[in-house]
């Protein structure tokens, strides 16, 4: 993103925003409430047009001419998972693969079922309805949708938000190990201190601007109120002492 | 026009180009068939994704893979590691999902008398919760923030109603038993009915939406565990101003559909508006009036109770609001022409 500057209601939420993201990457973005970080992700995807600045991929600005550019290889998973309600699990991820390429149904079934195990569930969820899901079994079944047409990129918002500690842990290692072995670039909101450990780098918002963007370990050299209070926290203080 | 993708050479196939999800269709014509083929050779392949993975999986698995192309090897212990054939949906018998409906029928018919029950109970046991404040403002959204769609729907009833039935009844030169016509199905049995239906879709499902909400955002389990009664403050307001509420909306329905007949009376029977009224006189005697009127506490009664009970029936998961919204409204309006028939029988019995 270049000079990335956004407005909700006359106020400024972010000024002139500048971040590059590698690929192959994880890139973590973290700020306290009401900083932006869905406003950010939202303009990442141009589901919102930002006031000022624009959106580059693979190299080439992203307008309304050539948004399907990028979508046809991006994945989302958004906070509240955002299924399907009428389609069950398989069908979730069999509807956006045959959307967006002309793929058989037999073919699209079979990749169906490999993005359901590779998200960590089991093929019986392909039958399953969101409605049958847990918290954590819907965010997986939303991570295998997002993962359904290879992307390049996989946009992440809050994904272990809602999920138990262990299903948090354990979210976050299929991320890390689903990057590492497709060669996916993630660009991933969160709240979660653990979520760090999996990020090559953190890009941290606050006073509407990217105030650090670094490997995890140089954190503590930021000078930011928020940052210090959170690395103050005793989750904090066990990410640092890097356990 | 596809690249090539596929070389056979000898016994050995040369695999080349990106095998991706974009080329996928390409790829696929020009899998070979039957040829006699022992080697794999994917060292040509530029790029190749979980799409291209399962193909080669699913048609060369049993081939000698002779390079050792790193991606295409990391791809295929994915694919390997989580390649399963897709599940077949269990599939249920007639007779099971007929023994399915059955079950549904009586389960729904138990937890309606159940839910009655539970309503009687807490009347008794809690009539301190009761709040007028929440009942007047139920007669305010049921009764005069509905005054506006019907009356326009009533009204346009009995327009239609009376510009269809002119052209007949003129034929036969028997324009003024329009009144008649009018009249007696419009305060009998038409107003009624469409009120009904009416306030089944506008207020049964606002009931099911609100108390279904209420339930997932357990609004209802605090109002619990603050001893307070949900139903008698939630259900008994709301059954309270549906029965006054729904007679008042039959007059004022009948009333407008029958100006709505009178006018077109007078535009294509040229009957008067003075006579027109007189006739009406004559015909809509005491016994018509009740016997259109007393149906709207019950309509109301069961459009309420239905309303909320499938908003208590809503679980924790707000997917499910949906479901029961649909649910309460088909159930109102089975309802409310069930009721009506009901009456039909008993006024034909009592000879009214």
């Amino acid at each position: 993103m270049k000079d990335l500057t956004s407005i909700y209601k006359d106020r400024v939420i972010h000024e002139n925003l500048n971040l590059k993201v590698y690929k192959g990457e994880i890139l973590a973005i973290v700020g306290g409430s009401g900083t932006g970080k869905t406003t950010l992700l939202k303009e990442l995807i141009l589901l919102k047009v930002p006031k000022q600045g624009c959106i580059l991929f693979e190299g080439k600005k992203i307008d309304s001419s050539n948004i399907n550019h990028m979508r046809n290889k991006i994945g989302v998973m958004f906070q509240s998972a955002a299924l399907f309600n009428s389609l069950n699990v398989g069908e979730n991820i069999v509807y956006v693969i045959r959307k967006k390429h002309k793929i058989d149904y037999e073919l699209a079934r079979e990749m169906a079922i490999v993005k359901i195990k590779l998200a960590g569930l089991g093929e019986s969820a392909y039958w399953l309805y969101p409605s049958e899901l847990s918290g954590g079994m819907k965010k997986k079944a939303a991570l295998a949708r997002a993962l359904a047409t290879d992307p390049k990129v996989l946009f992440l918002d809050e994904p272990t938000s809602g999920l138990d500690p262990i299903s948090a842990d354990e979210f976050d290692k299929t991320i890390k190990k689903l990057s590492k072995i497709l060669g996916i670039t993630v660009i991933m909101i969160t709240h979660n201190v653990p979520s760090f450990l999996i990020a090559d780098r953190i890009a941290i918002i606050a006073n509407k601007s990217i105030i650090f963007c670094d490997t995890p370990d140089k954190i503590t050299s930021v000078d930011n109120p928020w940052v210090k209070e959170l690395l103050s926290t005793t989750i904090g203080k066990r990410f640092l002492h890097g356990n | 026009m596809c690249e090539e993708f596929i070389i056979l050479k000898d016994d050995i196939l040369f695999l080349k180009g990106d095998w991706t999800i974009e080329n996928i269709n390409c790829i696929k014509k020009q899998i070979p068939s039957n040829a006699n083929i022992k080697k794999l050779d994917a060292s040509m392949i530029e790029q190749i994704d979980t799409f291209g993975g399962i193909i080669i999986f699913n048609y060369f698995k049993s081939l000698e893979i002779i390079d050792k192309n790193k991606k295409v090897i990391d791809i295929l212990n994915i694919i390997s590691q989580h390649y399963a054939t897709p599940p077949k949906p269990v599939k249920t018998s007639s007779l099971l999902k007929l023994s399915n409906f059955l079950e549904n029928i009586i389960q729904n018919l138990l937890y309606f008398l159940a839910f009655i029950g539970e309503l009687v109970i807490n009347v008794f046991t809690h009539i301190k919760d009761f709040e007028f404040g929440i009942l007047i403002k139920d007669i305010e959204n049921n009764g005069v923030k509905a005054l506006g769609i019907v009356g326009i729907l009533s009204f346009l009833i009995g327009v239609v109603i009376t510009y269809q039935s002119a052209a007949q009844l003129r034929q036969f030169g028997a324009n003024i038993f329009i009144v008649n016509l009018l009249g007696i199905s419009i305060v009998r049995e038409l107003g009624p009915v469409i009120v009904a239906i009416i306030i089944s879709g506008r207020s049964a499902s606002a009931y099911t939406a609100s108390i279904g909400l209420m339930k997932v955002q357990e609004e209802i389990d605090n109002l619990k565990v603050l001893g307070i009664s949900p139903y008698v403050l939630l259900v008994l307001p709301k059954i309270i101003s549906m029965m006054f509420v729904l007679p008042a909306l039959i007059i004022y329905a009948d009333t407008v559909s029958i100006i709505g007949g009178m006018i077109v009376s007078k535009i294509s029977l040229n009957i008067a508006f003075v006579e027109f009224i007189h006739r009406l006189r004559h015909i809509l005697n005491l016994e018509t009036l009740f016997a259109g009127l007393i149906k709207g506490p019950f309509f109301g009664l069961f459009i309420a109770i239905i309303g909320t009970s499938e908003g208590f029936k809503v679980q924790e998961k707000p997917e499910s609001i949906g479901e029961h919204v649909i649910a309460s409204v088909v159930k109102s309006i089975s309802s409310v022409i069930m009721i009506d028939a009901i009456f039909s029988v008993v006024y034909k019995w009592i000879g009214i």
